[in-house]
This record gives structure tokens, sequence and C-alpha cells, in this order.
């Protein structure tokens, strides 16, 4: 079973995509509420794929991917934020391994989690 | 030679005739004293009217000179003119003719330097004068004494003076009397006041532009500290705007979630389905979820559009593939329902310049109002070339629009009214963004409906020329989204 380690300072958020992940994409989840514990998490658990949100209070999403590949980190992250397309553009070329735009449709976290477990 | 009134030749006049008939006017006054000592030797009238006359003459000249109190020395001149002829009457018959003479010199004086009477005038008057002075016989009395032939050598030659000097400046054309001079010496006073005016002006002038340089130079200080705090408000108000956009996404993303959650995932509650009556309150609760959402996004968009700060990630795009894909889109939106599906374009259609997901934010807002709106008949979706552009169009045989609701179809929050709402909800924003979109691009876009029969939305892409030439494309439109 794929281990997915999800990073959202929003509860609700963060729990209902962990519940999502748990029931419906059948993934072990461990999810933390700020980089600093992604990072802390990330060298511990091992996981398989980081879900990462970009918009967050204190260190950032864009600061923790920095974070997590200065330490060596390769495990593949993907981007995770209420942000429009447009505004995930300025994202690109900064490292993520795939983005995602949440807006409530729960199926393409999902696929796009399958697409780079599968690979 | 022509004597030319040039400058310099007006100024020597105005500088030189004033003194010279000043100077004459004088010597007459003398003279005529001389011939009343003559003949009241042991009197004081004479010494009395002597030293006036040479006085006034001095004073007048003096004062007429400078060109001011011209009135008063106009009067002082006639004064002079007169002041003999009085003193003719007062001394009477005194048997000498020659102080007719002198007297009469004295009188030519005064008209000389009388600012109104003309040269040509004193000049005869002269002449006169002399030619009496010259014709001894026609005075009918011999020259007796040494006084007497001084006094008459003086005035004749006094009035050949004045004759001399009057040719002189009938030679270089001076038109009028002294008159005439001072009013030169005036005029050039006048000129002198006026260049000093004009150079007051002139510095006033300077002083103005430089005070207004600093002005300037203040304001272009102070506009661009106003350019900057502009420009930290825009700042501060599209961060706002992004957090804001962020802020209302946040939630809205989870109530869509969980909403979706429900109804799609019973796993998530103990494999439990809910009731259906359940299931179309939640489904009620997540389209409008997404409908607010489509609204936010709208809304964001539009005001970046009019802040002119949507900036379009152009590329060589080329259009059969996205139409295509709008065929299968709209294939998706109709389902079920009794409508036949047109291609309206064929084979491969040349490339334009465009920002792809903004091309498809178009097509897809109209082929989803034309499915919207289309319960039987027909949508197309289709694509001709022109010269310059290549004039796409989606086409439904819907509700149509009315001509009179056409005009505005394309302003915000416009829409026309239908008698579903519940099954027509949009922004009412769509169209407003797909028009300003398309002008973005350099394109137009129009329609043509008939009320009940169906419209066509038409707009324009400009071409590629060279159809084929790969472009770099932009990462952003490589973007893999999950739409």
């Amino acid at each position: 079973m794929a281990k997915i380690l999800l990073v959202d300072d929003v509860y609700t958020a963060r729990s209902m995509t962990e519940r999502v992940l748990k029931h419906v994409g059948r993934y072990e989840v461990i999810a933390v509420g700020s980089g600093e514990e992604a990072i802390a998490a990330a060298t511990e658990c091992t996981p398989d794929v980081i879900v990462l949100d970009i918009s967050m209070a204190g260190m950032d999403g864009l600061s923790t991917l920095r974070a997590l590949r200065a330490q060596g980190i390769t495990t593949p992250v993907v981007a995770y934020t209420a942000r429009t397309e447009r505004a995930l553009g300025e994202f690109v070329g900064q490292g993520f391994d795939a983005y995602v735009q949440k807006n409530g449709n729960l199926s393409n976290l999902l696929t796009t989690i399958r697409e780079i477990v599968g690979k | 030679m022509h004597p030319t009134r040039t400058l310099p030749d007006e100024s020597l006049a105005a500088e030189l005739l004033p003194p010279l008939l000043v100077a004459l006017g004088v010597l007459a006054a003398f003279a005529f004293g001389l011939l009343m000592l003559n003949q009241y030797r042991a009197d004081i009238w004479p010494y009395l009217l002597t030293g006036a006359l040479v006085g006034s003459i001095w004073a007048s000249g003096s004062l007429l000179r400078r060109g001011r109190l011209q009135a008063a020395g106009s009067l002082t001149a006639h004064a002079l003119a007169l002041l003999p002829i009085f003193s003719i009457l007062a001394f009477g018959l005194a048997g000498n003719p020659l102080i007719y003479l002198s007297a009469l010199g004295v009188a030519a004086a005064g008209l000389l330097i009388s600012p109104a009477a003309p040269l040509a005038m004193a000049r005869t008057a002269l002449l006169t004068l002399l030619a009496f002075l010259v014709v001894p016989p026609l005075i009918g009395r011999p020259i007796a004494s040494l006084s007497d032939a001084l006094a008459a050598g003086l005035t004749s030659s006094l009035l050949l003076c004045g004759v001399a000097v009057l040719s002189w400046a009938g030679a270089h054309n001076v038109r009028g009397t002294i008159g005439w001079a001072l009013e030169t010496s005036a005029k050039s006073e006048r000129r002198e006041a006026l260049l000093r005016r004009a150079q007051a002006d002139l510095e006033r002038t300077v002083r103005e532009r430089d005070q207004l340089n600093d002005r300037l130079y203040r304001q272009s200080l102070e506009l661009a500290a106003a350019k900057a705090q502009a420009e930290a408000a825009f700042r501060s108000k599209s961060s706002f705007m992004a957090t804001m956009s962020h802020e209302l996404r946040t939630p809205l993303s989870i109530i869509i979630g969980f909403s979706t959650a429900m109804i799609e995932h019973p796993e998530m509650y103990e494999g439990e389905p809910l009731p259906p009556s359940y299931i179309n309150d939640l489904a009620e609760i997540k389209r409008s979820g997404e409908h607010l959402l489509r609204l936010i996004n709208d809304i964001l968009d539009l005001a970046r559009v009019e802040a002119g700060r949507l900036e379009l990630n152009k590329t060589v795009l080329p259009i059969t593939p996205l139409l295509e894909e709008m065929v299968r889109t709209a294939q998706g939106l109709l389902k079920e329902r009794p409508v036949i599906l047109r291609r309206e374009f064929q084979g491969v259609l040349p490339t334009v310049i465009a920002d792809e997901m903004r091309v498809r934010q178009v097509l897809l807002n109209l082929v989803s109002n034309a499915c919207k709106f289309t319960s039987v008949g027909e949508v197309a979706v289709g694509a001709r070339v022109e010269e310059n552009e290549v004039v796409l169009w989606v086409r439904d045989t819907g509700i149509g629009i009315a001509e009179a609701d056409q005009p505005r179809i394309f302003d915000q929050f416009e829409q026309v009214e239908s008698h579903d709402t519940r099954q027509h909800t949009g922004t009412g924003l769509g169209l407003s963004i797909c028009r300003w979109l398309v002008e973005l691009h350099g394109g137009r876009m129009w329609l043509v409906s008939e009320l009940g029969k169906g419209s066509i939305f038409y707009f324009t892409l400009p071409r590629v020329q060279g159809a084929g030439a790969l472009g770099e494309r932009t990462p952003a439109s490589t973007l893999a989204l999950a739409e």
C-alpha cells in the first residue's frame, strides 16, 4: 500500500483530503499541518508521494519543497492548492512533480497520485 | 543720392537740432538785447528783457530736449515768439529799423523751437529776414554806429546759420520742425524705455520660467511619489485579490469536496449510501458551490481583464484538436438529449497565435451555453479560414435570443430571461469575458440569432502565415492540469 504524506495547514481541508485518500484511494496517509512537520515526517516515514499545499501560514509550500530537496529527499511532490490554474503557472519550473487544483473535484488528486505511484 | 531715413541719421538730427536751435535762439536774444541797449543805454529794461529772453530760451530748450514737460516747453516757446512783438509795442517806434529785424529773429527762433510749427514756414521766415537785412536800401537808412553794425552783423550771421541748419535738416529729409526732432529724441527715449520694459519683461519671464521649472520639478517629484504610492496600492490590491480568492476558494473546495464525497464515495462513510432524497439536496449544495466557485473565478478574471493585467500566454496553436475536444465536451453535456452534434470544419485548419487556455475557455463557454439552451435539434462546432484570420463558431437550434436583447448579451451580468432559471444557471459574466478575451487576442466576437430558432456565436483569431511552423510553447500552456 502506497504511503502518502499530506501537508495542509487548514484542518478541515486536511482531514477531508486525508479521508478521501484513505477510504477512496486506499492509501496509507500521514497528515501534517505545517512545512516543518512535513520535513520531519518525510525523513521519518519515507512516503511514496508528498501532497503539499502551497499557500500555508508560516513556511509555505515552495520553501517546504526547497527544504526537502536540500535535504536530499527526492520523493515526488504534488502541489495541491486552491489557487487558480493561472496562479499555478507561476510555480511551473519550481520543482514540483505535478500540480492539482484544490477545487472540490476529488478525482483529480486521486488520478494524479495513481499516475505517480504507478510509474 | 536719395537720403534715407535710417535710424543713425534720424538720431543724429534728433541729437543735433535741439542744441543748435537753442544756441541760435540764445544768440538772437543777445542781438536783440544789444540793439535795445544801443537805443536805451541808461534804462534797466533792456538788461532785464535780455536776461529773461536768454534764460527762457535756454530753459525751454533744455526742457524740450529732455522730452519731458513738453507742454511747458511749448508754452515758453510761444511766449518767446510773442515777447519781442510786445516789446516793440512797449518801446514804441524807436526809429531804428533793426529792432524790427532782430525782433523778427527772436520770433523765428521761437517759431523754430515750437513743436507745432512746420519747418518750411520757419525757413521762409528766416530767408525773408535775411533778404531784408542784406538789402540796406530797403531799410532806408545807413548804419551809423559801431554797435549798430555789430548788431546787424550778428543778426545776419545768426539768420544765415539758421537757414544753414534748416537746409541741412531739409537735406536729411527731416520733416516738420524741432518738434519733430524732439519727438524723435522722445521717440528714442520711448524706445529706450520700451527696451527697458522689454528687458524687465524678459527678466520677469525668465524668473517666471525658473519658478515654473521649479514647480514642474517639484510636481514631477510629487508625481513620482504618487506613482510609487499608486503602484504600492496596486500591488497590495492584487495581493489582496490573490489572498481573497484563495480564502474564498478554500472553504468552497471543502463544501464541494464533501458533497462530492457523500454522493460519489459512500466508502468514506462505512459504505452506506445515503437515501436519494439526501443525495438530491447534496447535489444542489454541490452545484451551488461549483456555481459560486465559477463566479469567483469569473469575477477575478474580469477584474484582471479590466485592470489590463490579464496576460496572454500566446503560442502557435493548432485549432483542429481544440475543436475535436469541444465536440467531445458537447457530447458529454448533451448526453441522451435528441440533439445532433455536427462538425462544421474540414481537413487540417491552420494554426493561430493564441493562449490555448483562454481560447478553450471561450469555446467551452459557447459550447456549454449552446448545450444548455438546446433541448432538441442541432449543436455545431465550426471553423473556416479567411485571409488573415480563422473564424470559429458554435451554432445551436436552441431558444435563441431576441433581437432587442442581442446588443446587451455581451454586457456584464446580463442574462436573457429564462423560464427555467434553475435549469439555466450561469454567472452572467461568461460572454462578457469571452468577448474581452477574444478582443485581447486581436479578434472580434458577434452573434446571429433568432428567438425560438437558435443562435450562432462567431469569433475570430488572427492566423499564423505559413502554417505548420512550430512555435515554442511556454511551460504554462503545457501545464499538466487535471481539469
